[in-house]
């Protein structure tokens, strides 16, 4: 477990966030593990969606499958991307909210957004405004579609950004149509490449002082994804097919399966000599002799022949002993985890991977721990992700010196709390 | 892909198992800020050049190791390419279809996870750095950059007990394609069937609330797909989009290429090789306002940056670089 005390990259840091749903939150989480504070603002009658909604429309995930008194602060979309934040509620429409917010910026070093490009003009916070207040900000912005251009105002989220950007035309099998993946992946790899992009300009800040905006596409960074059939298309004019787990280069190259109920184990044969070693495993040795089967572009133009092969041997195996076998052997191989099957897994028990943390609303839970590992100031999870404005009278106390009993008035005004208004 | 992956780089060549290639590579090393290497666990210790003997060459070097499965661990020996840390993170589990195998996802996803965590690492290390001059080593393992990305699912397994299983999203024919089509909010419900002009189907009480439209998918799908059959993919696009209905366009790559809005970003950049010709590929990650991305020349040619970087960088001269050349330390 990572969770020791010590010195953190980012500590030295502070963001004030506007981000929701995943990209963006996953973007200032990764901020949040390498020790940066950071304070993430929601509007009391606009949860961040990733809490799941409140009565009667509730879509979460909640521990035992009970939504609780206070559902938006139970569910593990929201709770697995927003540790370590400080969450804070102020109503933009009105103006010392505004003023608040602005005030945020003059003490911060981040700001991160990801609504659809017109809406921070709209409310009157454009990085004009914010850099107004402090022109050494670094604020990054992420709607879907960019900040500029025909699409820009246009509302996104994975299930657009995928069909985008091509991904989903090249996901699927044969025969079939394309498909979303289903659970928005191309959120957390713009988060990657935007939190990259904050500490570039943070680089750049800390050799000159002055700061600037970062416009990031998350339909852009997804086509990133799918660099190799861009440049094929452009070099060969072929657009590429769905193909479901079949490599252009690579075969046997798929998912098997194995002994077990819904059981598969993935295996890449990268060459010549792993053909050979499988052959040998799949006590056909003779097999390494036939001359279709040789050379890789034989074996790729025979896929589904050798794929039949494999299929049979491996559906009698169990996948982990499928895997040891071809690993003692230099073979790339795993079984297909489960999510549950991960928790528990040798490798990554052995490495600390994953980390408790107490939530006050769902307990004890074990969430997915830090993507990379320093060796001097290792990351970790700071803390359970907060409850809806759990820290807005501290942050406003502390940080702004709003006095108490002024921020009792924003409460009783609606500005701010930790009440969802529900007259939506 | 080399071209692509190397653009902006200067390649030299060095063996660094002869002691003269290695001592060079410490001279390298003496004024870096940043090593990056993905051979396997020990392979940099085995050449007396692991973290530890940077580290006394340059205390400010930070060391990137990128590996499947990471420096430590009962894995860390062993093999991966993208589709096995695709199966090994949780990814493909859940997609494809229930009853079919499950499917990695396009192009090699696992592979830029890693790449980009491992600049992550890169970026935090330098940030840490900036304030008090020390360097360290990176860890990162593909498998860790996939399964953080899988973060929200991993925690809803916690809390429900049970693993999600496979259910890719199925997109909805039109005229001349597919599109991602999401009215399960009430307003956009509303505004869908205002573009189909049957404002009496917004009362048809099978699909009155979301959770409704949930429940009966299949039966909202047959009452969709004959409207959404009438339109083609921009049609439905620039119909619904600015009625804030989630939609999106399955756009192949060839039509990806021409898309208007990319093209009026200048996303796509146009390079020409000597030998391959012209070709097309993404411009930059994301736009900077006062320091914009530089474009990187691309080369085939290994150790086509020798002498800039033996003789310019380092000071050795010309006698010394055709010495190593024939010593093929170079």
């Amino acid at each position: 477990m990572s969770s020791s005390k010590g010195r953190l990259p980012l500590e030295h840091l502070r963001a004030v966030v506007l981000t929701q749903a995943w990209a963006g939150t996953y973007t200032t989480r990764l901020l949040a593990d390498m020790g940066a504070e950071v304070i993430q603002i929601e509007a009391l009658d606009r949860p961040d969606p990733w809490r799941g909604g409140y009565p009667p429309r509730l879509s979460g995930t909640y521990p035992d499958n009970i939504p609780g008194e206070r559902p938006f602060d139970r569910n593990a979309a929201y709770n697995s991307v927003n540790t370590g934040k400080r969450a804070i509620t102020l109503d933009f429409n009105h103006q010392e909210a505004k003023d608040m917010f602005l005030d945020l910026v003059g003490i911060s070093d981040i700001i991160a957004e990801n609504f659809s490009a017109r809406v921070m003009p709209n409310f009157g916070m454009g990085y004009d405004v914010l850099s107004e207040v402090n022109p050494s900000i670094v604020m990054l912005r992420m709607p879907s579609y960019g900040c500029t251009g025909p699409y820009s105002a246009y509302m996104g989220n994975g299930g657009t950004t995928e069909p985008m950007s091509g991904i989903a035309s090249a996901l699927g099998y044969p025969e079939g149509p394309p498909m979303n993946s289903g659970f928005m992946h191309t959120d957390p790899y713009a988060g990657y490449v935007a939190c990259g992009a904050i500490l570039i300009a943070l680089h750049h800040r800390a050799r000159t002082g002055s700061g600037q905006v970062v416009d990031l596409s998350q339909q852009e960074t997804s086509i990133g994804l799918m660099v190799e059939h861009v440049m094929e298309y452009s070099m060969s004019g072929k657009v590429p097919t769905r193909n479901a787990n079949a490599d252009p280069s690579m075969s046997p190259h798929g998912n098997y399966p194995c002994d077990g109920e819904d059981s598969w184990v993935a295996i890449s044969i990268r060459n010549d000599e792993e053909w050979m070693r499988l052959c040998q495993i799949l006590g056909q040795p003779r097999m390494a002799d036939e001359p279709n089967y040789a050379t890789a572009d034989g074996r790729v133009k025979n896929a589904s022949a050798l794929d039949a092969i494999v299929a049979q041997w491996t559906s009698t195996q169990t996948a982990d002993s499928v895997t040891e076998l071809l690993q003692a052997q230099g073979i790339p191989a795993s079984p297909v985890m489960k999510a549950r099957e991960l928790l528990g897994h040798p490798h990554l028990e052995e490495r600390g991977f994953f980390q408790e943390l107490d939530h006050p609303d769902t307990g004890r839970q074990t969430y997915a721990g830090v993507a990379w590992r320093l060796s001097k100031t290792p990351g970790r999870l700071l803390g359970p992700s907060p409850r809806l404005g759990q820290h807005s009278a501290e942050v406003l106390q502390e940080l702004l010196g709003v006095p108490s009993s002024h921020v009792q008035r924003l409460v009783d005004a609606g500005i701010t709390g930790d009440t969802p208004n529900l007259n939506d | 892909m080399f071209l692509y992956l190397n653009g902006g780089k200067k390649p030299v060549t060095l063996d660094m198992d002869t002691e003269q290639g290695r001592t060079l590579f410490t001279e390298l090393v003496e004024s870096a800020d940043l090593v990056v290497e993905s051979f396997s666990p020990g392979y940099m210790d085995g050449l007396r050049l692991g973290y530890g003997d940077l580290e006394k060459l340059n205390s400010g070097v930070i060391l990137v190791s990128l590996t499947p499965f990471g420096q430590t661990g009962p894995w860390a020996a062993y093999q991966a390419t993208d589709l096995t840390i695709n199966a090994a993170s949780g990814i493909s589990y859940v997609t494809g279809y229930p009853d079919r195998e499950p499917l990695k996802e396009p192009g090699h996803e696992t592979d830029y996870q890693t790449g980009a965590a491992a600049f992550l690492g890169a970026m935090t290390a330098l940030a840490y750095r900036d304030v008090s001059g020390i360097g360290q080593h990176v860890d990162v393992s593909a498998q860790e950059a996939a399964l953080s990305t899988f973060s929200p699912q991993f925690l809803g397994a916690m809390h429900s007990g049970s693993s999600p299983t496979r259910g890719s999203a199925r997109l909805m024919p039109c005229k001349d394609g597919y599109v991602s089509l999401n009215v399960r909010h009430d307003a956009t419900w509303e505004y869908m069937w205002l573009f189909f002009e049957e404002p009496e189907m917004i009362d048809d009480e099978r699909f009155a609330t979301a959770p409704d439209r949930r429940r009966n998918i299949v039966a909202l799908e047959d009452l969709l797909e004959p409207r959404l059959a009438r339109y083609t993919m921009e049609e439905l696009f620039h119909g619904l989009a600015p009625l804030r209905i989630l939609v999106g366009m399955v756009l192949e790559i060839d039509r990806l290429l021409i898309d208007p809005h990319l093209q009026e970003r200048g996303f796509f950049v146009d390079q020409t090789d000597p030998e391959l010709g012209k070709m097309t590929m993404p411009g930059a990650p994301f736009l900077m306002s006062d320091t914009p991305w530089q474009e990187g020349h691309i080369s085939l040619d290994i150790g086509s940056d020798n002498r800039e970087v033996y003789c310019g960088l380092l000071g050795h001269d010309d006698a010394e670089l055709g010495r190593w050349k024939e010593q093929g330390i170079v």
